[in-house]
């Protein structure tokens, strides 16, 4: 068995790819993580005590939410609210549209474009995170990103063409990428057990300042065009300085406080032997040739792509449609967003429940219904024709929608072990595709209506997340076939070839095979509990 | 709004029973309850039309849940009952061009014939006349005009592709005249209004119509400065920006504050470091 230490080494300091979104939720498996409890009193390098229960790698055992202590409290707190500014820049504008259409003379067709920049910029910046966080550590690669995407924001005080408007959208939605600093922040500063949890309540509560900026720009905008009086044509301009100023802040913060690891940062820790244990191309190719990475960028597009789209569209549309003023469109229209707080958790909760009994065919057959319901409760918005129906539909169909995100990344820790940075950036980047994808296809086309639009974006989402049934795991099954006779090490192992396996440097992925039989489900836990340990070590 | 208020507050579980109103349908109409928080089984109901209101307190002892299930679907249904009671308008096809209306810009000549002028934002005026069309005078068409509104309103052109403008036969839906200019007494000889075009007005082409209204608010008649067609005699408006000089030099200054605190954060840590 190689040395503990050396694999801890390895996998953390050192940039391994495939390791910059891993523990995305509980069942993630550390197999160099040695489980002991280390007592209360420990001290991290420089001798600082914790105030947290910590493991061997001193991360966190516990989560309190009320507490700010360093390093891993501050850290959570820091990293969700660092990605809440993002997500509330990026849909800043939305709810001030009646306005700024009036303003820039823009036409459906250009407000659908605005749309489809705003979740574009995102997929090549998530993409490119996972490796940014590998090499120069979380806190960089947040703390840059906000305050590189800045300026972008306060352009968007001073456009006055159509094409300006598309560009500084687009500019804006760069931010997005802080949803993989959070992720891999997260990882890095809470033990794998409740790493799901602590990643559920980050990526929800962030994902939340989509429905917090409805709230507060129409009501920064009030205040500013009532009460200071100025023209509102200035006055949405002016409002757009507050998600500037967050950006700022919250940049200065996270470089000020914030620390990569428990014990410090990058920068500061030594490193002991430098070698890469992998390489980028090979990790990628793992990561491409999987059919499950497709499967579930397309899934994940009809998942988190319908819930940004929403964003986009949700204010107008009910401004436009039910004749009420702005204010109260964007406290609608915020609902979608602010569910997430609970929801994405549950959802991610829901999944790890239904794992714990059906074992991964349990863990597809939750997201299948979460997201076909939030489907149908979709086409049901889109058919709906008073106010009140509506947004008690709006509400129920966010919780399913957002349920079925948290779900999804209960299952793609486990789709591979070698490549799993790449298949992590790969499906948040398709969420942003698929809602590209929507909005091109159902909300630039003048001649559809809105109410046309969300009826058949349900009616896709619902298609789409019929290719789950095209998930079958040979060791674990699909949802209507059982599993083979092969095991988890096949799985895991035969990522590797042969040279490499003479190598060794498939340890880790055997360890997380051996960890990942939980996902066999409770009945075939007690067949193979006295079944023979894996030969390899 | 009070009713969508308490009810939504209610729904959404923030402040749970502040007090709940729901409308209930009964033989005599329409009947308000309110139930309030200190009061659990009592619940206050009025006969709500017409006037005389009353209040009577009735004593209702029903079980917890029976209650809280009564009181969603009552919610529930508030909507949906609501909703319902939304009236069809009037139908623009229906009214007849009873008025005669003419815009103009002071300041620019008024030739003949289709034209379309130009006129700024905050610093032009449009003077608008109104008369019943004097073919009509004397037949006691205007006995139950009440009063004019005047409104400002898109032109096909400013409509293309901008669902938010866009025409409805149906005047509760119609969504052409949404900027209004005045609103005044109907009087049998007409009335003249000096507007000045107000800065949140957008660019794009208009006309100006008038509508007529009785007593109760629902349109008789109209006039309107252009033909049915809506492509004659059209007044383009031009808007603000909306920027100023000074946003676009705060707006530089930020930025390049983020960006000087980003890079001299660096270089500091960066020769820490070493």
């Amino acid at each position: 068995m190689a040395p503990q230490g050396e694999n801890r080494t390895d996998a953390d300091l050192t940039g391994e790819p495939g390791s910059s979104l891993h523990g995305v939720t509980g069942h993630e498996v550390f197999p160099y993580i040695n489980m002991d409890t280390v007592p209360e009193e420990a001290t991290d390098l420089k001798g600082r005590k914790f105030s947290l229960p910590v493991d061997s790698e001193h991360k966190a055992k516990k989560l309190k939410i009320y507490s700010f202590a360093r390093p891993h409290m501050l850290t959570f707190h820091l990293s969700w609210i660092s990605f809440m500014t993002c997500f509330f820049s990026t849909f800043a504008a939305p709810p001030l549209l009646p306005i700024i259409r009036d303003n820039l003379g823009l036409t459906k067709t250009n407000i659908a474009h605005a749309g489809v920049a705003s979740v574009s910029g995102s997929i090549i910046s998530r993409l490119l995170m996972g490796t940014i966080c590998d090499l120069f550590g979380p806190r960089y690669g947040c703390a840059i990103l906000i305050m590189a995407t800045a300026p972008a924001v306060f352009c968007m005080s001073i456009v006055s063409t159509v094409d300006g408007f598309i560009l500084v959208r687009f500019f804006i939605s760069f931010a997005l990428a802080t949803f993989v600093s959070c992720q891999f922040w997260m990882s890095s500063m809470f033990n794998g057990q409740i790493v799901g949890l602590a990643n559920g309540l980050a990526a929800g509560w962030g994902n939340a300042g989509g429905g917090i900026t409805q709230l507060v720009m129409p009501l920064v905008y009030d205040l500013i065009a009532k009460n200071i009086g100025a023209d509102n044509f200035t006055a949405w301009r002016l409002a757009f300085f507050l998600p500037g100023c967050m950006h700022i802040v919250m940049g200065l913060i996270v470089l000020a406080i914030g620390q990569d690891l428990p014990d410090g940062n990058y920068s500061s820790l030594k490193r002991s032997g430098d070698k890469v244990a992998d390489t980028f191309f090979k990790v990628l190719q793992y990561g491409v040739t999987n059919y499950r990475t497709w499967i579930f960028t397309i899934t994940y597009g009809y998942c988190l792509g319908v819930e940004l789209t929403v964003d986009n569209i949700i204010a107008q549309y009910f401004y436009d449609r039910f004749d009420i003023n702005l204010t109260i469109a964007g406290t609608i229209g915020s609902t979608v967003g602010l569910m997430n707080i609970i929801s994405r958790p549950a959802g991610g909760l829901i999944s790890d429940m239904a794992a714990r009994r059906f074992g991964m065919r349990g863990r597809l057959w939750a997201l299948w219904t979460l997201q076909t319901i939030g489907g149908v409760l979709c086409i049901g918005l889109g058919l709906l024709g008073s106010l009140g129906p509506s947004v008690v539909v709006l509400v129920i169909f966010s919780i399913f929608m957002e349920a079925a995100c948290g779900a999804t990344f209960g299952i793609i820790p486990f789709i591979s072990r070698r490549s799993l940075g790449v298949i992590s950036g790969a499906v948040g980047a398709g969420g942003n595709v698929g809602s590209i994808l929507t909005q091109v296809l159902f909300f630039s086309n003048p001649s559809y209506s809105m109410e046309k639009g969300i009826m058949l974006m349900g009616v896709m989402a619902i298609a789409c997340t019929a290719v789950l049934f095209l998930v079958y795991f040979p060791q674990w099954g699909g949802m209507l076939c059982p599993p083979s006779k092969a095991t988890e090490e096949d799985y895991y192992g035969g990522e590797w070839n042969e040279a490499e396996r003479a190598k060794n440097l498939d340890r880790n992925s055997l360890k997380f095979a051996e960890n990942s039989r939980s996902e066999r489900g409770r009945s075939r836990q007690e067949q193979t509990s006295d079944s023979a340990p894996s030969t390899r070590v | 709004m009070a009713s969508y208020g308490s009810a939504l507050l209610h729904i959404f579980g923030i402040g749970k029973e502040i007090c709940l109103i729901s409308f209930k349908r009964s033989s005599k109409g329409l009947k308000l309850e309110f139930r309030v928080p200190w009061c659990r089984h009592r619940v206050y109901s009025a006969a709500f039309l017409p006037p005389p209101f009353r209040i009577i307190p009735a004593k209702l002892p029903i079980l917890h849940a029976a209650r809280r299930a009564f009181e969603t679907a009552t919610v529930l249904l508030t909507f949906v009952n609501l909703s319902s009671y939304a009236e069809g308008g009037v139908l623009f096809s229906s009214l007849d061009e009873n008025l005669v209306v003419t815009a103009d810009i002071p300041g620019q000549n008024n030739t003949d014939g289709p034209r379309i002028r130009t006129a700024r934002v905050g610093e032009d005026h449009l003077i608008i006349k109104w008369a019943l069309n004097s073919t009509l005078s004397g037949l006691g068409i205007d006995k139950i005009y009440m009063t004019v509104n005047i409104r400002l309103c898109f032109a096909p052109i400013s409509q293309v592709e901008r669902g938010w403008r866009k025409t409805n036969d149906d005047l509760h839906k119609d969504k052409t005249c949404s900027i209004a200019i005045a609103s005044q007494k109907y009087s049998t000889d007409g009335n003249v209004t000096d507007w000045i075009i107000r800065k949140n007005v957008p660019g794009a082409t208009y006309f100006v119509r008038a509508y007529v209204t009785d007593v109760d608010g629902m349109q008789l008649a109209y006039g309107q400065t252009t033909d049915n067609l809506k492509t004659s005699n059209l007044i383009v408006i031009e808007p603000i920006t909306g920027r100023h000089v000074s946003i676009d030099i705060a707006s530089a200054i930020f930025s390049i504050a983020s960006v000087g605190a980003l890079v001299g954060f660096l270089i500091g840590e960066f020769r820490k470091m070493k």
